[in-house]
């Protein structure tokens, strides 16, 4: 029978590791989730499947209190866990120890509590070897030693592969086995158990009354002990600390275990006391511990103790497993590393995984061979010395976040006397023998050990809480102690102080990381770029200090917070920050705007506040540039963005001389210079020139901070430059009313004098001249006209339009244009239809057609033919000029229409003619453009003119 | 910030809730399982808030 239950105990070990593996490594998210809850419900060891039912014999309903205790601190993970985990975005600590030691600051603090979270889980391990020793002794009776052997080196193999591959994931697996297990085996004997013994539930129900079990359940003497060191020891127990805050587990995945890790206990704690009653129902001369198994064998049910004895098995281990590589990693992290020069060390990780072995082997093997020597055989017994030990760490955990006053010496000394009291007056009797003291002066004689464990833990806990009060209160805190304390209060938000780096790039950090690292350095910097999403060419002072504070809880992680500051400083060490308060006020805005939903009350009104001053500041339509120390830009608007066309993510936190051309010099230039304002400095920004006015001022705190003004002045220049230009054309108006003047008299005279030739003359050549002459003085006093118009500002010549023939005006252009510089009639082609009209004026017209085709010849020098075509849809008439000449350069295309801007030689033109065209196009009420090259042809230009057809 | 309402919570459950349901669980004429009755309703209410907290984050 006994060999029965032990091939089926393996056969169930052997299905659910193997199944944890596979869902470990292969299941999705709700697997992942599954596996995590059933890995803290194994937390607990052989409590549950042992040690529970002795409790609930000595203490009935009281164990269900202990046990729901035992979930509050899932139930209130807000208050206790959230804290820790948010400071762990910050600085990751592998162990409670770690924590403790970055609150408390040095080494004394990590040596102490290392020191007592391992005396005070000696008993948790005696508990598991005492479980797996009463599996062993009912199977077998003989070679004890081969199954403690067989343990030890199973316990060293699971323990090397989690070592070697990553602790937290490896060993998760192996304890949700064990969790399941563990549940299965509790429901599953309960439930034989109550069909075979009782024949059901209600059965049993009728024998719990009957048999007055009901009223001994009952009873909640101890009930009060039992909540309170349970709840105790649940904050400080490594396994919750590990699994909820040390490894990479969600929120969603903390907010999982406040059910459902408790709703596992319900149904573990429900089957607690069917067991009990069913052990003494068929009288069982098993001890209660060992009912889970000794029922199902009694009842011949093999399967169900074998699942049983499986699941002890599998807890036990499991537990040891992790309390001892994690208890391991403590020791290396407080004691070890701290001391050592990793440097030195050519194989760091190796070397480190070699030493966790041994530790965590040498703690495995003491307590195999403690648990042979004490004396104690009950599990209820050291689990509830276990937890009172444990219970020692919990005031300095909540203190670190709750109590800002309590420091390094009030935690030490407080450790110090509760885990001494606790381990003369509890831990030591209960181990070996109970001892009696009877002090001087006092008639009553005290026993120190089990029987008056609750006298005990509570005075253990007593001393720890008024030594830890009372040296807090006595000795003072140095200022490295408050500005952690700070750091860690439960609602302070991390602000990372403004800091120089002593590097100013990702590969300088490299380089000096290597000098410790080796290749393992080139990892840790990869990783903590990537989860920054930052590149490896980033110099922005404060995207290297946040790329440093992510290596930094990256190296707390692996090495404990000692070593990882020493690495630290050593490799990438700050420069003494020259201000006394240097906040980052970037980082500031940034965390802010993550946690600013956390913040209530005032502080929510004054976040607003800040949300809306920052609006403002954004908005105003001005550039606003705020430098911090040694030119680090820590404020840049969003005008500043729309100037630049550099967002504020990209610049924020980066130097001045980061910046881009032309900003870069502008900007430097301007800080070097003592003035407080410069006006008008011309930029190309986007290809076009703007201009800017530059102002500084010191920041509003007396400090080194500065604020620069950039204001857009391109509007104001351009303004100017318009006012300029119309002076100079109000003088040109001015002078050519004079000229017209002048030029108007003698033209007159030279127009009757033609046509009195005219008239008198009957030759048919001097008659052509004459018309001619005539015709040029027309067009002379047109001129004239204009100018005149133009120099009084005449718009108005709307009452003038009448249908114009295009091909009369263009046909009379080309005969003035043929009248000189002995132009060839034929290079002009025009193909314009006569019969099409468009509403305007003749004089314009032929004006227009002479400036265009005259610019036109000018740029055609081989003499190739200049065309002007039409085209109409019916709504519009398009009229093109085209050539082939030497096309328009491109720096003054879009400037052809402005005045006094010519591409002929100086002399040759005044920069007139086109503004010309464009205002008579414009007061035709047509368009014109240019586009070069000709359009059809990849040389040349082609002018085009639009006239609506339907204007009347 | 501190969870004010969290700590009212806990106020209400520690000077009201417990004594009260306590009382009610271990009543000499009333069944064994009533602790776990308790305990089952704590672990609805805690689920139930849990899956408030999760909608308003999400």
């Amino acid at each position: 029978m006994s060999l029965d239950i032990a091939l089926i105990a393996i056969g169930f070990l052997l299905a659910s590791t193997l199944g944890s593996y596979l869902l470990a490594v292969y299941g999705g998210a709700i697997s992942k989730n599954l596996i995590f809850v059933l890995a803290l419900f194994a937390g607990t060891g052989a409590l549950l499947a042992t040690g529970t039912i002795e409790m609930a014999g000595r203490y009935g309903f009281s164990v269900v209190l202990a046990l729901f205790a035992f979930t509050m601190v899932f139930l209130f993970s807000p208050l206790i866990f959230y804290p820790i985990r948010r400071l762990s975005e910050i600085i990751r600590f592998a162990s409670l120890v770690d924590f403790l030691t970055f609150r408390f600051r040095g080494k004394a603090i990590a040596v102490i509590a290392c020191s007592s979270l391992i005396i005070v889980s000696i008993p948790l391990f005696l508990a598991q070897f005492l479980a797996l020793s009463s599996v062993y002794d009912f199977l077998f009776d003989d070679k004890q030693w081969l199954f403690r052997l067989i343990i030890v080196a199973t316990i060293v193999l699971i323990n090397w592969s989690a070592i070697k591959h990553g602790m937290a994931r490896s060993l998760r697996w192996v304890m949700a086995a064990a969790g399941f297990l563990l549940l299965s085996a509790l429901v599953t004997s309960a439930l034989v158990s109550v069909e075979s013994i009782f024949g059901g539930i209600s059965e049993m129900n009728q024998w719990v009354v009957s048999s007055g079990q009901r009223l001994i359940v009952q009873r909640m003497d101890s009930s009060y002990s039992l909540f309170v060191i349970f709840l105790a020891a649940s904050f400080a127990l490594p396994v919750n600390f590990s699994i909820v805050i040390s490894e990479h587990i969600s929120d969603n995945q903390v907010g999982l275990s406040a059910w459902a890790y408790p709703l596992l206990m319900l149904v573990a704690s429900i089957t607690i006391l069917p067991l009990l009653w069913s052990g003494i129902a068929v009288q069982s001369a098993s001890p209660l511990q060992n009912y889970l198994f000794a029922i199902p064998t009694l009842i011949q049910q093999p399967m169900v103790a074998g699942l049983s004895i499986a699941s002890i098995v599998l807890v036990a281990i499991a537990l040891l497993c992790n309390m001892s590589t994690m208890l391991a990693k403590m020791v290396l992290n407080s004691f070890v590393l701290p001391t050592k020069a990793l440097h030195q060390q050519p194989q760091l990780h190796r070397w480190i995984n070699l030493r966790l072995l041994a530790i965590s082997t040498g703690l495995i093997i003491l307590c195999a061979v403690l648990s042979k020597i004490i004396t104690a055989h009950s599990i209820t017994d050291l689990y509830l010395v276990g937890f009172s030990g444990l219970a020692q760490l919990t005031p300095a955990m909540l203190a670190a976040i709750y109590l800002p006053k309590i420091n390094r010496n009030g935690v030490i000394a407080g450790l110090l006397g509760g885990v001494s009291v606790w381990l003369v007056t509890l831990a030591l009797p209960t181990l070996f023998d109970d001892w009696n003291w009877q002090p001087l002066g006092i008639d009553r004689v005290l026993t120190f050990g089990m029987e008056n464990w609750q006298t005990w833990a509570f005075e253990a806990l007593m001393v720890n809480i008024l030594l830890c009060t009372v040296f807090s209160i006595l000795s003072p805190m140095d200022k490295e102690q408050k500005s952690f304390a700070r750091l860690c209060m439960v609602d302070n938000i991390y602000i990372p102080a403004r800091v120089q780096l002593s590097h100013s790039s990702v590969e300088q950090m490299l380089v000096s990381l290597r000098r410790l690292l080796g290749d393992e350095a080139d990892i840790e910097i990869d990783r903590a770029l990537n989860k920054l999403n930052f590149e490896g060419s980033e110099t922005r002072p404060a995207a290297l200090r946040k790329l440093r504070d992510s290596l930094y809880s990256s190296l707390t992680l692996n090495f404990g917070v000692l070593a990882a500051y020493k690495m630290m400083e050593e490799t990438l060490p700050l420069l003494t920050p020259a201000r006394s308060d240097p906040d980052d006020i970037y980082l500031i805005e940034s965390v802010l705007a993550i946690e600013g939903d956390r913040l209530t009350g005032i502080a929510s009104e004054l976040n607003k506040l800040r949300m809306h001053h920052r609006e403002i500041l954004d908005n105003l339509p001005i550039g606003i540039i705020a430098l911090g120390q040694g030119g680090e830009i820590i404020k840049w608007n969003s005008t500043m963005a729309r100037y630049t066309g550099i967002d504020s993510e990209t610049v924020a936190g980066s130097l001045v001389g980061d910046l881009p051309a032309p900003w870069h010099a502008v900007i430097s230039t301007f800080l070097q210079e003592g003035g407080t304002s410069k006006d008008n400095v011309e930029l190309e920004v986007a290809g076009k020139s703007q201009w800017f006015g530059l102002q500084k001022s010191t920041a509003i705190s007396a400090d080194d901070d500065l604020i620069l003004l950039v204001e857009d002045q391109t509007n104001s220049v351009l303004l100017v430059q318009n006012y300029i230009n119309n002076e100079r054309l109000a003088s040109v108006g001015r002078l050519a009313a004079g000229v017209a003047h002048e030029i108007g008299n003698p033209v007159t005279g030279i127009a009757c004098i033609a046509q009195n030739l005219q008239h008198e003359t009957e030759a048919a050549e001097i008659e052509t001249s004459a018309e001619l002459i005539l015709s040029q003085t027309d067009r002379i006093s047109v001129i004239v006209q204009s100018l005149i118009n133009f120099s009084r500002g005449d718009q108005t010549y709307h009452d003038q339009l009448q249908p114009v023939a295009v091909r009369d005006a263009a046909e009379e252009a080309i005969q003035i244009l043929s009248l000189t510089k002995e132009q060839p009639r034929e290079q002009f082609v025009c193909l314009v239809d006569a019969e099409i009209q468009i509403i305007s004026d003749h004089r314009q017209l032929v004006q227009i057609f002479l400036n265009l085709l005259g610019n036109a010849r000018d740029a055609t020098i081989d003499g190739s033919p200049i065309e002007i075509s039409c085209e109409s849809d019916g709504q519009k008439l398009r009229i093109m000029i085209s050539d082939q000449g030497s096309g328009i350069a491109e720096p003054i295309k879009d400037q052809l229409f402005e005045p006094f801007v010519t591409s002929k030689e100086p002399g040759q033109g005044t920069g007139l003619g086109l503004w010309m065209v464009f205002n008579l196009v414009k007061k035709l009420g047509g368009e014109i453009s240019l586009s070069s090259p000709a359009k059809n042809s990849d040389r040349g230009t082609t002018a085009e003119l639009t006239f609506d057809l339907n204007r009347h | 910030m501190l969870n004010y309402r969290l700590v009212a919570v806990l106020i209400f459950l520690s000077s009201v809730a417990v004594p009260l349901a306590s009382r009610w669980a271990v009543e000499s004429q009333g069944s064994w399982f009533r602790p776990f009755v308790v305990w089952a309703l704590i672990v609805f209410a805690a689920y139930i808030l849990q899956r408030h907290r999760k909608f308003n984050e999400s």
